[in-house]
């Protein structure tokens, strides 16, 4: 008699889940962890991300302490780390540049007199398309992002004062989305208090913060959407360095190699809508929640509660 | 013809362990024969046992492989843990604000640019005979002529960074530049036989200071190539009364430990490997080897020369308040009765830097410190020859200058008498 072999697996693999279930009710606290088997011929219960989901050109081993010193990190060439399956086809190879630990986080605690940091160094970063400064004040000593006028021997304050009229902002400077001027153009904008630098991080890009209401601050991101942010999220003022990163071309299919991308097929493709100029209006202003989002919970569907089935 | 699977088996560990069970012995079924014929069977290995003088049971002899104790984890298993971390200064920490840094963390000032006229003027009384030829002689020597050969450090290019230079083969260069700094040494006292009989030479070896700096644990750690040792210090060169009136440098934003390490791991008190009852107790002269490979090209953070300036002053200050408290006790504290002096060499084999220390006052906390601050000399980075290479198989060298070893000469001279 001949026998679904995948079907089976299916079977032997639910039952597996199920026996590993505490409880009989259906609503579970923790989600259950499913860890698939990698092998050569098993794709049941692959969860394989999809393009566009993550960060797939390298993990960083951040240690437990800040230091000065390149760290390590691992390539992953496109392939998703829990299945080793490709993501992205473009990514793989390249040269292995020492990492340097870079602190989005320009924070003062609350009530503390502003921070006064100087800049010693402006170093290109082969990682990243921006440049990093190497800044210090009192004891420590850490690597920025980089705006654009920086350069050795300035002075750059960070504040989490939240004035009552704007301040006047120099380029370098950290201030509350709140206390700086509608029309200015800032970077390392944050998503929520205290999360560190996220939207315009990469060379030559900056945001621009387009009016207030009560607590609520819109920036214009990059990508020239709208977004309202808690009006403590940190910015850094200035438009991010290496503008010219983007007018350079790669020059040579083997500098595109160097450089860690795969070759592209060749093949002519008419354009579609993604590319040009944009005919439909821009999406509505987005809200950035100050709570963490919490990740949905999955429900996985057995037949343990199914009352005929009870002995 | 067609190879089997079965004959590259043995070439994979599966298959060379699954033939290792094959190979036994067949049975024949003759055992069993004999016993129906009336005959009694005994195992072989048995008879072999009991019998043979030359039988040795392996599986009795005991293991006679060495066992070594694992490494201590960096955790706080370690035995050397502390709860209050330390900041610890080691040969591969520099300071970021360069000298001025490094006058605030000894508190100390400069009166004159340079060296002192009497350390100079001592260098160029009395000279070798044919001094530069021999001079000369020693950096081909040590750059050269050396018959050790190893593998040198990776060479990098941060504007081709893909490019990989070929890995050449030459002098390391820390033995480059012992035999370089041990020849000069060498050198000085033949012209000087009655001071050579005065002094001693000491081997690298690892110095540890430990003292407070704004109000934590801070601590030196130095590794000198070569140590010039006195029988009695250095007189001092200035009067401390002058340094009263001149102030030490602004390093705003920044405190005078910055980018200094803090570590759980270390070690208490301080550390000098020459007993207090050796004819020879006193550092005269510290000779420090600078060869971290890609310091100055590749490596982030990265030195430079005004790094490197401050390190030496560093450097200079540990030996000092060592020698202080070999002198007067490790409980000696404020204004020292006599200042005590020390020199310092710092070189990369091509660059030298020389600096002279005087310490006045072991209080080094800007808040109880007194006005009396300690005085340092130091000259920038001198080149000893602009190129010495083989090219091509032939030898190159070229921009020889005779200045840097009349300097070390007046540091030899340099006696408290």
């Amino acid at each position: 008699m001949l026998v679904n072999r995948g079907l089976l697996s299916l079977l032997q693999n639910d039952f597996k889940s199920v026996l590993t279930l505490s409880g009989k009710s259906l609503a579970r606290t923790a989600p259950l962890t499913v860890t698939p088997i990698r092998t050569r011929w098993n794709d049941t219960n692959l969860e394989v991300p999809k393009p566009g989901s993550g960060y797939y050109r390298r993990t960083v081993h951040y240690p437990e302490k800040y230091t000065l010193e390149p760290i390590p990190t691992t390539n992953l060439g496109g392939r998703d780390p829990k299945t080793g399956r490709v993501v992205v086809g473009t990514l793989g190879g390249g040269m292995k540049h020492p990492f340097l630990w870079v602190d989005y986080k320009r924070h003062v605690p609350e009530g503390a007199p502003p921070l006064v940091e100087k800049v010693l160094e402006i170093i290109p970063e082969p990682n990243r398309t921006a440049h990093v400064a190497l800044v210090g004040s009192g004891e420590n000593v850490r690597y920025i992002i980089a705006t654009e006028n920086m350069k050795p021997g300035d002075l750059i304050t960070t504040s989490s004062e939240i004035t009552r009229s704007a301040v006047r902002a120099k380029e370098g400077d950290a201030y509350p989305l709140g206390s700086l001027a509608p029309g200015i153009k800032v970077c390392c904008v944050e998503i929520r208090p205290g999360a560190g630098g996220f939207f315009a991080r990469a060379a030559g890009t900056s945001c621009t913060i387009v009016r207030k209401h009560d607590n609520r601050v819109v920036v214009m991101v990059p990508n020239k959407h709208e977004m309202s942010f808690d009006h403590r999220c940190m910015a850094v003022v200035g438009r991010v360095s290496n503008a010219i990163h983007s007018s350079i071309p790669v020059g040579s299919a083997n500098r595109l190699r160097q450089l860690g991308n795969r070759p592209r097929s060749g093949l002519w493709q008419r354009k579609t809508g993604y590319h040009g100029r944009k005919i439909r209006a821009i999406p509505p202003c987005k809200e950035m929640s100050v709570n963490v989002p919490e990740p949905p919970t999955k429900i996985r569907m057995t037949l343990q509660d199914f009352p005929y089935h009870k002995p | 013809m067609k190879l089997l699977t079965g004959q590259l088996d043995c070439y994979t560990e599966f298959g060379f362990r699954t033939l290792l069970r094959k190979e036994t012995l067949d049975n024949t079924g003759l055992a069993r024969k004999l016993r129906k014929a009336g005959y009694t069977v005994e195992d072989a290995k048995e008879v072999v046992k009991m019998d043979s003088p030359l039988f040795v049971d392996l599986d009795a002899i005991p293991n006679a492989e060495p066992v070594f104790p694992p490494p201590p984890k960096h955790d706080e298993t370690h035995p050397d843990w502390h709860d209050v971390p330390c900041k610890v200064f080691n040969s591969k920490t520099f300071t970021f604000e360069g000298v001025k840094q490094a006058q605030a963390l000894t508190r100390s000032v400069e009166i004159k640019r340079g060296l002192p006229d009497s350390v100079l003027e001592l260098g160029n009384s009395t000279p070798v005979e044919y001094q530069d030829i021999l001079v000369q002689r020693i950096i081909k020597q040590a750059f050269l002529w050396d018959a050790y050969l190893d593998k040198l450090p990776k060479l990098r290019d941060l504007e081709i960074p893909q490019f990989t230079f070929r890995r050449d083969y030459g002098i390391p260069l820390n033995k480059r530049n012992e035999t370089l700094l041990k020849n000069f040494l060498r050198l000085c006292e033949s012209n000087q036989p009655e001071l050579a009989v005065a002094r001693a030479v000491g081997g690298e070896e690892e110095l540890r200071v430990s003292l407070i700096k704004h109000g934590k644990p801070f601590q030196i750690l130095v590794n000198p190539m070569l140590t010039l040792l006195a029988k009695e210090p250095l007189a001092p060169l200035a009067s401390k009364d002058v340094t009263a009136s001149l102030e030490l440098p602004d390093i705003y934003p920044f405190l005078s430990n910055a980018g200094v390490v803090d570590q759980n791991i270390y070690k208490n008190g301080d550390r000098f490997a020459i007993k207090e009852s050796s004819p020879f107790p006193y550092i005269h002269t510290a000779f420090f080897s600078h060869h971290i490979p890609g310091s100055h090209t590749h490596v982030h953070p990265r030195w430079n020369d005004e790094r490197f300036s401050g390190t030496t002053l560093i450097y200079n200050f540990a030996t000092a308040l060592l020698m202080a408290r070999r002198k007067y006790g490790n409980d000696v504290k404020g204004i020292l009765p006599e200042p005590i002096t020390t020199q310092t060499v710092h070189s990369t084999g091509q660059d030298f830097q020389f600096s002279i220390f005087q310490l006045n006052n072991v209080d080094v906390e800007e808040e109880t410190s007194s006005a009396v601050k300690n005085i340092f000399w130091l000259t920038p980075k001198l080149k000893l020859f602009s190129t010495c290479k083989y090219e091509q198989g032939k030898e190159v060298f070229e921009g020889y200058n005779p200045e840097v070893f009349k300097i070390l000469m007046g540091f030899y001279l340099n006696s408290s008498k």
